[in-house]
């Protein structure tokens, strides 16, 4: 298990006046899962290559276990890709593949051959060894790619996107077999997705990219607690902001003042949010806030309301069976609990 | 036979200029890239003889006419354009993720081009190396300038059989002419025809 350092990482696109990543501090602990979570083209899976050696810097460095690792080339820093095509080598069997890296080691075959077993044991593909790439699907291709990158033991595993080919029944499963086997091997992972519902899931913390810098540096939960901007809570699914000026403790909004939580921004002018699945429906009418449904989309598990309260609209999301027969049309009252406000400067533009 | 070492060497050299130059042209973008590719098929636009009689020349001061190395080399002019153009192909379909893969799984540049660009490109390999052989065993003008009479391949020697009219060793020389480029056709057949799975894609 080491700790991976990024340490004013940079790398600047060729001919163009921007980077693609730009003094990214980063420190990952040992063991840890960080996910590099951002829209595309973000500078995620650069800073992946980067760690992994594939692409030179243009600025910053990178350090495991507090040594640069920027003189080692790729093919001795132990930090192995996994990548979103899965890329195993089509002239060689499974069991090649997986034991390619063991091969070129010089591990005798027998040893390469026990190991390999056990691996493909371990992805749930046992008796597969003699198969080619091409006889497998996608879901288990991706279990191949996983068992060839573990099987050297890495130092560092580096998933790149690595979920966004499978089916989502798949996705659940390959999820719940990279968190088991990250665990087990207690490898220090980073992964890149675009995709905020699978880095909650499998981070225990996520960078939030947006043009390559970095924005927030946090456990899951503090996207959704503590988002850093608007921008931020936005990415998060975060749709209720409420513009707020600041006096002294508290903040006056169109719905009310509010007390100001410990930590929030200190501008006079701020924004208010609150998460759609904390507003309640206060079902006796003793809810401070009173409002009219405009609009409500049934999501299966949950309903997703629009709220008019005077001039603005609130978003708020029930679970469906608390709020049968709540249409179009009908008049709420709504209860915004203090403890779940978040406050945040306004958004740049 | 003379002819066979020389066709066998210039395949074989040619094989080794093209590779990295197809490679440079297939995958890669840089200032003066269509110079540089009309440069390389220029041989085959300019007539042989134009070309030789000026080598000619040179090769007479470096002293390598008469010598089976000189004709080699000056085959390397013809045979050339024809194994970069199939392997600048090649490497256009071939997709350079796979070495990223290896590098990061710990492998050497000899072994990952030994383990995964080799078999990849090998069909295309066979078929550049099928011309450069058949164009330099066929070569006639070059062989007979450049070797001045001392490196006698079947073609020069199939011209001074038919200038002396002797029709029956002629007819014999013919068959014996054409016999290798059959067989290669014949035993390439299945790489023409097939495509490797890194060019299409495993799945």
């Amino acid at each position: 298990m080491i700790k991976v350092e990024l340490v004013r990482l940079s790398q600047r696109y060729p001919q163009k006046s921007s980077d693609a990543v730009h003094q990214l501090d980063l420190v990952i602990a040992p063991g840890q899962i960080a996910v590099l979570l951002g829209p595309s083209g973000c500078g995620k899976t650069t800073t992946l290559k980067m760690i992994a050696g594939l692409l030179a810097p243009s600025g910053g460095d990178i350090l495991f276990d507090g040594r640069s690792v920027l003189d080692i080339p790729a093919e001795r820093r132990s930090a192995v890709m996994v990548m979103q095509k899965t890329l195993l080598f089509p002239y060689m069997t499974v069991g090649e593949n997986v034991g390619f890296g063991l091969t070129i080691r010089g591990v005798d075959k027998a040893a390469v051959r026990r190991q390999v077993d056990e691996m493909l044991a371990r992805v749930h593909l046992p008796d597969s060894a003699r198969l080619r790439p091409h006889q497998l699907s996608g879901g288990q291709q991706q279990r191949v790619a996983l068992a060839r990158a573990l099987i050297v033991e890495p130092r560092v595993l580096l998933l790149d996107e690595p979920l966004s080919s499978l089916d989502a029944h798949l996705r659940d499963e390959m999820r719940a077999l990279i968190l088991d086997l990250q665990r087990q091997f207690r490898i220090t992972t980073v992964m890149v997705t675009h995709d905020q519902h699978e880095a909650v899931v499998m981070a225990d913390r996520i960078a939030l990219l947006f043009d390559g810098q970095l924005r927030q540096f946090d456990a899951p939960n503090a996207f959704y607690q503590r988002p850093v901007d608007v921008q931020t809570a936005r990415f998060f699914g975060g749709v209720n902001f409420i513009p707020g000026q600041r006096n002294g403790k508290h903040i006056h909004t169109p719905l009310g003042a509010f007390p100001i939580p410990a930590g929030c921004c200190q501008e006079s002018r701020c924004v208010v949010t609150i998460r759609p699945e904390h507003i309640a429906i206060a079902h006796n009418g003793n809810g401070s806030i009173a409002g009219q449904v405009i609009s409500s989309l049934y999501m299966g598990t949950h309903v997703r309301f629009q709220v008019q309260v005077n001039d603005l609209t609130l978003t708020v999301v029930q679970e469906a069976r608390s709020v049968e027969g709540i249409a179009r049309g009908a008049h709420l009252s709504l209860h915004i609990p203090p403890d779940r406000l978040w406050v945040m400067s306004p958004e740049a533009n | 036979m003379q002819g066979s070492i020389v066709a066998l060497a210039a395949t074989l050299l040619s094989i080794v200029v093209s590779v990295p130059a197809g490679r440079a042209l297939g995958l890669h973008q840089f200032r003066g890239k269509k110079l540089v590719q009309f440069l390389i098929l220029a041989p085959t636009i300019v007539p042989s003889i134009a070309v030789v009689m000026g080598i000619h020349i040179l090769f007479i001061r470096l002293r390598l006419t008469g010598t089976l190395l000189g004709v080699v080399l000056v085959h390397l002019i013809p045979t050339t354009p024809y194994v970069t153009m199939v392997m600048s192909s090649v490497f256009a379909n071939y997709d350079p993720a796979y070495e990223e893969q290896a590098r990061t799984l710990g492998a050497s540049r000899w072994r990952i081009f030994w383990s995964i660009t080799l078999p990849a490109i090998f069909p295309g390999l066979m078929v550049g190396g099928m011309f450069a052989f058949i164009i330099s065993w066929e070569q006639y003008l070059m062989t007979l300038l450049i070797g001045s009479g001392q490196v006698v391949t079947l073609p020069v020697l199939l011209f001074s059989f038919a200038n002396s009219g002797n029709t029956a060793v002629m007819a014999a020389l013919s068959l014996v002419f054409v016999a290798p480029s059959i067989l290669i056709l014949f035993l390439t057949a299945r790489h023409l025809s097939g495509e490797s799975a890194i060019l299409r894609g495993v799945r």
